[in-house]
Formats: C-alpha cells, sequence, structure tokens
C-alpha cells in the first residue's frame, strides 16, 4: 500500500485481513488518515459510503464513531433513500483510531517512507523502490496516493512545493508512472482558513446541535448521545464588506491570473468561484466548525480560499464576529495530478498493467468516504488477485460504491468527483438501512467480517423477515381503540379490514402505532424498525426498480473476455470502435453505458461473444 | 439470460398489400392475443383468420395469425406473426397496440441476432447477422432522423428542459440539506401538473400527426334511404384491393378502408343509421349527430331529390366544420333547397358522378382540421415514448399532491425526463449535475 490515507488505511487492513502479507508505506505516520479539509464525515450520499464500507467490514464507521463531536440525521423528511448521518469528528481522535489497528493487525506492517519507483516484471508488478533505498517485492500494489503527486500549493501569486496542510509532497512516484505509460491529468481542490475561536464572537451565529437519540455509523457500533453543551456547530453568512473586498481582490485570485489551471470541484466551489460564477449572490452562508475539543482551531465551512494571505485576513475580518479573528492556518489551493480513472477495470485494478491498483484522490475523486470506500474495494481486490480469488466488484444497483466506481471507469472526470445521491439511478435500493443486505455477504467472502459479527447480522436479517411476514399476513379490522390510537399518532384512520403491512402504507402510520395495535413477540432495535418501515411502506417502488435494475443487471452479467477483438466485429461505427478499444469494457452493459456507443452496437457484439461461445462449446 | 419480448413491422415499408407483424420472446401470445379477438393457437404454423382489435375491443382489421412454438421458429423463441392489410398503416397502429400492451420494440436486426444467439443461424453466417443488424440499424437511423423533424425536436427539448428544472430543484435540496433554501416559492405539484398539460398537448398533436399514419375517421351520417351504402360502396369501388370490410362485429360498425392521395381514410356507418323501419326518424338524426361528432370528419347525406326535412336543416345548422353535406341522387331532380356556410358536394351514388370531388374535399378537410394542421409526425415507439414520460409525471404528480417524500417524486421525474430523452435519441450524460451546479450556488 503506497499511502497511508484514507483509501491507504482500509486497503491496508482489508488486504491484511483477507490473508495477505501487507506492507503500507506512509510519507509521514503521524499523519494517518489525516482529514486536511472539512472535520466532517458523513452527509448524503457520502455517509451512504461510509455505512458501506462498514457493511463489507471496513473501519470508516467505526473510526468516525471514535471520534465523533456530534451528529446529525440529514434529510429526514425526504425520504428513506437519502436520509444519512452527518457527523463533526476530531480529525486526531480518527487518525489515532486508525493507527491503533494499523499497528496491531495481523499481517500488516506499517513504515514510514516514500514509493519512489513501481517496479514490474513482465509487464506486471513486482514490488517497489523507496525513498530510504529498500527494495520489496511485491505481487500487487495499491496506490493510494491522495493529492500528494506532484502536489503544489496556492496563496496568491505565492505557490511552492507541497503536500496537503505543509506535507512533503511526492515527485519521484509521478516520473515512474509515466515510464509506466499511465496517463495522468491535471486537479485542484481549495481548503478555508482555520482560526482561533478564542478570536470568534461566536454569539452572533446560530448554534446548531447534536441530535438528542443515541446514533452512530457503524453497524455493529452502539449509538451514543453526544453532550450538545460541549460542542456545536454555528451558521452565519459572508457580508457586503466580504463582497466589497473580493471584487477588489478577485484579479489577484490564482484562478484569474491563471497560474492554476485545473478544474476544481463544482459542488464544493470556493469563495472566489461562487463570486465569480454566482455575481448576483451578495452573501453566502458560512458555518463555523470546530475542529477538536483540544485545539481550539475552528473550520469556517463554505469559505475555501486560494486567494492571497492578506486578502484572507481582510476578508476573515469581514465576517460577523470575526473582526479581530486570528488565523491559525491559512486557506489554500491544491493542484496535484491524479490517474485518469479509465485506464482502471472495475476491480480498481490498471487495465495494462496486472497487480496495480489505485484508490482515492489518485483516480480523480474527492472526499474521505470516496477514497476509504475505494481504499477498501482495491484492497480486497489486491488479495484476490494474489490468493487468485475470485474478484469483487460491485453493480449499480448494490452500492454507492458500485456506481462510484462504473463512473470513473466508464465516464472519467476532469474535476474532482464527489458521491451525490442524484448519481445513482436506483437510489432507491441504495439506502442507509439496507447496507448489511446488499454487501454484508461480500465483506464475508473476502475475509473481512468475523463469525461474531455475521451471526449478528443473520439475527438481524432474521428478525426483519419474521415481522415483515407477521404484518404482511396479520389482519386488523376498525375498532374504538385503533381509533383512538391513530388520533393519538394523528394518522389516518383505519377503515377497513386490511394487513397490518398494508396500513403501514397509510399517511402517518409508523411503526410504532403498528406495533401499539399488535405487537410483536421480539424487541426489535431502532435499525430493524427503520428497516421494516422503509421496505413495506416503499414495496411497490422497489419491486419497480428492481426490475429496471435487473435488466441492466442482465447485461452486465455478459462478460466481455479481457482480451477481445473489437476489429472481429464487422460492422461497428469508427466512433464506438475508437471508444470501445479504449475503454475495453468488462460486460455488455458497461459497453452500453459508455457515451457514444449505441444497443446496435452492443448486439453486434453479443453476436461475436456468442459465437465465439458455440464454437468453444463445439470444440469441447 | 432472460430477453424481453419484441416486436417490429418485419416487411418492407410501403404501401403494399399485406403488411407482417412479428412478436418474438416468452410473451409473444401472451401479448398478442391482448390485441387480437382468438385468444388460443393450438396448432402451431397454422394460419388463424382473427381481427385486430384496439382497448376498446373496436375491431381495426380482419388479419390472419400464426404462432411459430419455440424452438422451432425464426428466433428459436416464441413467434406470433400477425399479417395485415391496408398497407402500412394498419400494420403501424398494430405495432403501436403490441407496445402499449408489453412489447418492447426490436432493435434493428434483433430477430436475426436472437435466431443467431439461439443457435437458429449457422455460425459461418455469423458475417451475414451482422451486416443485417448493421443495415438495418443504418435504415433505422435514417428513418428516426426523417421522423423526428425540428418542430417535434423543439417541443419535446422545452419541456424535457422543464423537467430538468423541477428535477434539479428537488435533488439539489437532497444533496446539499444544509444549504441556503433555494426557491421557497417553488410549488412542486404545480410546476409538475405544467408539464403535464404540455405533455398532453404534444401527445395530440403527434396523434393528430398519426393520421397519416393511422388514418382519418369518416362517419357517414343521414337519414334513412338517403343512399349512404350506397355512398359508400361507390367511393369504395376503385379501390377494393386495399379494402378490408368487417361487418356485424360488437358495436355493429362497418368499417371500410381507402386511401385518398395516399391518406389512409376509414370510412364508417353505424348500424343506429342504418335504414331501420322501427327508427323513427328524430331518433335516427340523434344517433346521427353521435355518430357524427365521434369521427374524425362527418359525410351528411342528403337526398337531393326530396325536399329537406326540418330535422335535417336542425341537424346540418348544428353541425361544425368538420362536416361535408353531400347532396346524393344528383341524377334526379333536385328539389332540395337550403342555405348552409359548410362545404357541399353533389354526387351520384349511382351513376358515380361526382365521387372525385367528393374525394378531393375530403382530402381537402382532413389535412386542414385543426388537429391535423399542428400535426407533428412521430413514429409508434416515439409516442410510447412520450405516453410514458407522461405516465410518470401524472405519478409524480399524485404523489407531489400527497406530499410524498420527495426521493421517489424525483425518481419518477427522472424516469419521464429519460423517455424525452429517448426520443430526442440523446445519451443519458451529465446534464442534470450540470444543470444543478450551472443553476444553484452550492454549499456543504
Amino acid at each position: 500500500m503506497i499511502g497511508g490515507g484514507h483509501a491507504g488505511c482500509e486497503a491496508a487492513l482489508a488486504s491484511s485481513r483477507a490473508g495477505c502479507k501487507t506492507l503500507m508505506l506512509n510519507l509521514s505516520v503521524d499523519n494517518t488518515a489525516l482529514m486536511p479539509c472539512n472535520p466532517s464525515i458523513g452527509g448524503p450520499a457520502k455517509g451512504h459510503l461510509v455505512r458501506e464500507v462498514s457493511a463489507l467490514g471496513g473501519e470508516q464507521a467505526r473510526a468516525a464513531d471514535a471520534s465523533t463531536l456530534m451528529i446529525r440525521w440529514l434529510n429526514t423528511s425526504k425520504g428513506a433513500a437519502v436520509r444519512a448521518l452527518r457527523a463533526q469528528c476530531d480529525p486526531g481522535l480518527y487518525g489515532t483510531y486508525y493507527r491503533k489497528l494499523l499497528t496491531t493487525q495481523e499481517n500488516l506492517e506499517i513504515n514510514q517512507d516514500e514509493a519512489i519507483e513501481i517496479l514490474t516484471s513482465s509487464g506486471k508488478i513486482s514490488g517497489v523502490l523507496t525513498r530510504h533505498g529498500a527494495k520489496y517485492d511485491a505481487k500487487a500494489i495499491v496506490l493510494c496516493g491522495g493529492v500528494y503527486l506532484n502536489g503544489r500549493v496556492f496563496v496568491g501569486d505565492k505557490s511552492f512545493k507541497s503536500g496537503p496542510m505543509g506535507q512533503n509532497n511526492s515527485e519521484s512516484l509521478p516520473k515512474s508512472l509515466e515510464n509506466l505509460g499511465i496517463k495522468t491529468g491535471l486537479m485542484r481542490t481549495d481548503t478555508t482558513p482555520r482560526l482561533n475561536i478564542n478570536t470568534i464572537d461566536l454569539s452572533r451565529a446560530v448554534p446548531q446541535l447534536s441530535e438528542k437519540e443515541p446514533l452512530c455509523f457503524d453497524l455493529w457500533g452502539e449509538g451514543k448521545i453526544y453532550d450538545p453543551s460541549k460542542y456545536a456547530c454555528y451558521f452565519s453568512r459572508t457580508t457586503e464588506e466580504t463582497y466589497e473586498i473580493l471584487s477588489q481582490n478577485i484579479k489577484r485570485s490564482p484562478l484569474v491570473t491563471g497560474d492554476v489551471k485545473a478544474h476544481g470541484p463544482r459542488y464544493c466551489p470556493s469563495i472566489e468561484d461562487k463570486f465569480l460564477r454566482f455575481p448576483d449572490h451578495i452573501t453566502h452562508p458560512i458555518v463555523f466548525e470546530p475542529v477538536s475539543l483540544n485545539t481550539n482551531e475552528v473550520y469556517v465551512q463554505n469559505f475555501s480560499t486560494s486567494l492571497p494571505y492578506d486578502v484572507q485576513v481582510k476578508m476573515i475580518h469581514s465576517l460577523p464576529g470575526c473582526e479581530h479573528a486570528k488565523i491559525i492556518k491559512p486557506g489554500y489551493g491544491i493542484e496535484y495530478i491524479y490517474l485518469l480513472p479509465d485506464q482502471l477495470k472495475h476491480t480498481l485494478e490498471n487495465k495494462n498493467i496486472p497487480g496495480f491498483f489505485c484508490a482515492g484522490q489518485v483516480n480523480g475523486t474527492s472526499g474521505y468516504e470516496e477514497a476509504a470506500a475505494q481504499g477498501l474495494l482495491a484492497g480486497i481486490n489486491a488479495a484476490m488477485y494474489v490468493l487468485e480469488k475470485e474478484p469483487l466488484i460491485l453493480g449499480r444497483d448494490e452500492g454507492y460504491l458500485g456506481v462510484l466506481v462504473d463512473d470513473l471507469t466508464t465516464k472519467s472526470t476532469d474535476e474532482p468527483y464527489r458521491m451525490l445521491t442524484s448519481r445513482c439511478e436506483h437510489r432507491l435500493l441504495l439506502r442507509w438501512d439496507n447496507a448489511a443486505h446488499r454487501l454484508s455477504k461480500y465483506g464475508r467472502r473476502a475475509g473481512l467480517i468475523d463469525d461474531a459479527k455475521w451471526e449478528f447480522l443473520e439475527r438481524r436479517f432474521n428478525n426483519e423477515a419474521q415481522e415483515i411476514s407477521r404484518l404482511k399476513s396479520q389482519k386488523i379490522s376498525p375498532s374504538e381503540k385503533i381509533k383512538e390510537l391513530c388520533e393519538e399518532y394523528q394518522s389516518e384512520i383505519l377503515a377497513d379490514t386490511m394487513t397490518l403491512a398494508e396500513f403501514l402504507k397509510h399517511r402517518g402510520v409508523n411503526y410504532g402505532l403498528i406495533s401499539k395495535i399488535s405487537p410483536s413477540e421480539k424487541i426489535l432495535t431502532s435499525e430493524e424498525i427503520s428497516h421494516i418501515e422503509t421496505e413495506l411502506r416503499y414495496t411497490g417502488y422497489l419491486e419497480r426498480e428492481a426490475r429496471v435494475a435487473e435488466k441492466m443487471k442482465n447485461l452486465d452479467g455478459a462478460k466481455i473476455p479481457e482480451d477481445f477483438n473489437y476489429d472481429d466485429v464487422v460492422g461497428l461505427r469508427a466512433e464506438s470502435l475508437q471508444k470501445l478499444k479504449h475503454f475495453r469494457p468488462d460486460s455488455l452493459g458497461h459497453a452500453l453505458r459508455i457515451s457514444g456507443v449505441t444497443p446496435a452496437d452492443v448486439q453486434l457484439i453479443s453476436v461475436i461473444l456468442s459465437r465465439s461461445e458455440r464454437t468453444k462449446n463445439k470444440e469441447k | 439470460m432472460a430477453e424481453s419480448t419484441v416486436a417490429a413491422i418485419s416487411t418492407a415499408l410501403g404501401e403494399g398489400g399485406i403488411a407482417i407483424i412479428r412478436v418474438s420472446g416468452s410473451r409473444a401470445v401472451q401479448i398478442s392475443t391482448k390485441i387480437l379477438t382468438r385468444k388460443n393457437f393450438e396448432i402451431p404454423g397454422k394460419l388463424y383468420l382473427t381481427s385486430l382489435i384496439d382497448g376498446n375491443k373496436n375491431i381495426l382489421d380482419r388479419v390472419l395469425a400464426v404462432y411459430f412454438k419455440a424452438p422451432h421458429s425464426y428466433t428459436g423463441e416464441d413467434i406470433l406473426e400477425i399479417h395485415t392489410h391496408g398497407g402500412i398503416f394498419i400494420a403501424r397502429l398494430c405495432l403501436e397496440l403490441l407496445l402499449k400492451s408489453g412489447a418492447v420494440l426490436a432493435q434493428p436486426g434483433e430477430f436475426t441476432r436472437r435466431a443467431f444467439i439461439n443457435g437458429r443461424i449457422d455460425l459461418s453466417q455469423a458475417e451475414g447477422v451482422l451486416g443485417i443488424i448493421k443495415a438495418q440499424s443504418v435504415e433505422a437511423l435514417k428513418a428516426s432522423a426523417r421522423t423526428l423533424n425540428g418542430g417535434l425536436s423543439k417541443i419535446i427539448q422545452d419541456v424535457h428542459e422543464k423537467i430538468l428544472n423541477i428535477q434539479a430543484n428537488i435533488e439539489i435540496n437532497l444533496d446539499f440539506p444544509e444549504g441556503e433554501i433555494f426557491d421557497g416559492n417553488f410549488d412542486l405539484s404545480r410546476e409538475i401538473f405544467c408539464v403535464i398539460e404540455e405533455l398532453e398537448k404534444l401527445l395530440s398533436r403527434c396523434e393528430a400527426g398519426m393520421i397519416f399514419n393511422n388514418g382519418v375517421k369518416i362517419t357517414i351520417a343521414g337519414r334513412p334511404n338517403v343512399g349512404k351504402s350506397s355512398l359508400l360502396n361507390a367511393i369504395l369501388e376503385k379501390d377494393r384491393a386495399i379494402v378490408t370490410e368487417i361487418p356485424g362485429t360488437t358495436r355493429d360498425i362497418i368499417s371500410e378502408t381507402v386511401l385518398i392521395n395516399s391518406l389512409p381514410v376509414i370510412l364508417s356507418d353505424t348500424a343506429g343509421i342504418r335504414e331501420t323501419e322501427n327508427i323513427i326518424e328524430a331518433e335516427g338524426v340523434k344517433l346521427a349527430m353521435k355518430a357524427a361528432n365521434e369521427g374524425d370528419l362527418c359525410l351528411f347525406v342528403i337526398d337531393g331529390s326530396k325536399k329537406i326535412t326540418d330535422e335535417e336543416i336542425n341537424f346540418i345548422n348544428s353541425l361544425d366544420d368538420k362536416a361535408i353535406i353531400v347532396i346524393n341522387k344528383s341524377d334526379l331532380e333536385q328539389a332540395a333547397n337550403f342555405e348552409t356556410a359548410l362545404t357541399k358536394i353533389h354526387v351520384s351514388a349511382k351513376n358515380k358522378i361526382g365521387l372525385e370531388e367528393l374525394k378531393q374535399a375530403i382530402y381537402d378537410k382532413a389535412i386542414k382540421t385543426p388537429a391535423a394542421g399542428g400535426e407533428l409526425n412521430a413514429s409508434a415507439a416515439q409516442l410510447q415514448d412520450i405516453r410514458e414520460s407522461l405516465n410518470a409525471m401524472r405519478e409524480a404528480h399524485g404523489l407531489a399532491e400527497k406530499n410524498f417524500e420527495p426521493d421517489i417524486i424525483a425518481g419518477l421525474l427522472n424516469d419521464a425526463r429519460i423517455k424525452l430523452m429517448h426520443v430526442l435519441g440523446i445519451e443519458i450524460g451529465d446534464e442534470l449535475l450540470d444543470y444543478m451546479f450551472n443553476r444553484f450556488c452550492v454549499g456543504k
């Protein structure tokens, strides 16, 4: 494993747990799983990924639970598909959690060193050379290089070689990648200034507190309530004065001077991006987010910038309550190279170099959650590659992780890719409450979920199935008692005889009311209840969605061999032929999703595939 | 791999006598029998005489149908072939009904591909199979380019953009729940309703545009003994070859089809207005009125040799511009004197006088009806996509009215949008995200 960030940590743990001897090379062990930007985990789509990491046997959920300062439900009234948790996390505690695991994990060694050259033999991965002069043999490498490859930091017109938050960058590895024929691109991202909380008047901002119910990310975790008197985030807005400062100084932004060429993330624009792209928005919302209980640092959400330091100071002073604020760490932009992700298979292995896997920001994504999920998948698949076992490929209907990887491999990306719920066409099937149902079998198969955890899940699945079948079979009829209960819950009144499951679909009816009318023999957990409610309330939509997904699955199941010769397919249009040769899709479904490839092209390929199949059968 | 049941017109397009519509797949019989009066095809390979019916059980054509049982068929799957008369328009109608009943439009060359996959075509013929798929997809591409004229494409793009806007307004709040409230005045249910109205309008214009494909319906009305049947026969006589007769069915309609300047015209007469001694005059006129309103056009026939009755005058006065007054029996001495602004044509059904003039009048009227004037030309498959888009929007509207969770509503909007993109021939890409991020200044 090259790199010890969010992707690297998951990859190292997954591969060693799957049974492979694993070495992690980390530029700085003290900065394991560093959070150089927002000190938070989760949110819509990102929270789904964290939960999927948990379901597959990864650690990010537990790392977040071990470092949570406050936690909230988001999208509670917008539907089960988009409901997600977000937590503010203490980066120190978060990193420490991973460090403890890494140093105690069987099969895993960590070493503070820099990989400077990737070695191959007969075109396959054979090992790495390091800065300290070591040469390690390896059948597989997972590159989790983050934003360190040729990293360059910009603060206004000042720019220098650097990784994030003052870390060293890596300049040798990019040369090695170039020699291996790997295509790279340039990307940019920014972060906000960190302020000293003691120099801000937070009384003018609106506090947002932790939920009052016990919550956690981990599937096997125990929810906790966090003391709102100890921690809060504070909502505020930029001012007209901020706008004035931006107007006067925007010309000094490296975005405007042209020093920074790469695309930044559109979904997380810097304050100068917002100024340039939405000039009629005078003020913007910001959030003061204390980074830790111990460091007095405050992260200013929605205020990332790469403007010159003196402008940053003026802008910060223009914020409400920040007239005398002191900047501890200035904001900056960072430009780095990433490996064009259309060079990857769905296993996250490079198509041209067997044994070379990539995960995280080096694949053009952004975010700790996107990185961790990829790291986990790459770690599992690197292990499966070495152990010569079946790789793990997730469908677009199986997980956000499946969508993320499929998007990267079929579309590539030229801006940092962030997971969004709107990217998932089967969103209804990919919920927080069914992550274990969708994915844990794969984690178990890879050896990442132990017996105790597996039994826990089986019990849970069992409880849910039993209760669902009870609710589907047991009928209730209108009565005075039920009417009173409905009134108490302010729900629709039961008008006819029907099953409990049918009644659950009525307005205002929830499991609480159902269990008052007809209690279950077992006491169910809130997670089980939420799953049962969703499965029953959304039944019709879920079934329809599953049918649509099934069609795509058939096409995804029709595999195209790696050595398939597209030139054999007489009749492909020139554009399609070029695209297909470039992407080398691994299935008919994958081929169909490539922009420019038509259903007719896919039909042509399927004919050739079935021809070779039949030739093979004949030979047998 | 479980494949869907597909349908397509298998004969060359044109005005030839017979067209074959082929349905292939495990549900071939199940789907086909929804649009045929015969429900059983006991003997594979046997041609059965049956009738093509629409959703309201109206008989559209007398057809032949044959069932080929898997694996003894061209594709190796269950196949049902329907042989229709009347050139391409009945075939198109038949295909449209099949698509409505659950069949999927076959890709170009798909029957051949399936035949190959199922081992019905020899390995050595594989190259030929590729050729067929390629040739047919090129042809289909050209055909769809012809079909999607500028007007239709512009309107669909417009509606697509509107759905995109509604969807983006929901999605942005799902993905950025702690951002600003982007548009507090956004009335979801109302916005969806506006699109539904536009889609309905679009659909009816496309359906009107189908008259060249599906024909224009003309009702012949008039008092008993004015010569409606002889008029009908006179119009049909010359074109007998492409005409089919379906008498005595459920609604007792006589329907006949004729091409006038390549416009398919379906002439019908109803039993209610047929000569029956028992029907008193007023009742007959009432029935005629009802029938006249059901067709696209109405031919109101009077006997020119007799004095016009008060009922007939009243009836003529109640007709709108969709009607043509046919004054029959012009070979006899004329006694019917009346004033009307409607088109009047004098004919003699018996002596075949004035028929060409009448046909021209029918043609002029048909292509000038308001519906046809705003006609949009769409194929059966495109029409089906537009319908499905509309259905998804209607469902979304129902849920929005009930304040249902937006994750599901947004999904339905997406379905509706993708159907329209399909009509436009645009691939699904990042248009939603592009729209969201261009439109909204997002935060956390």
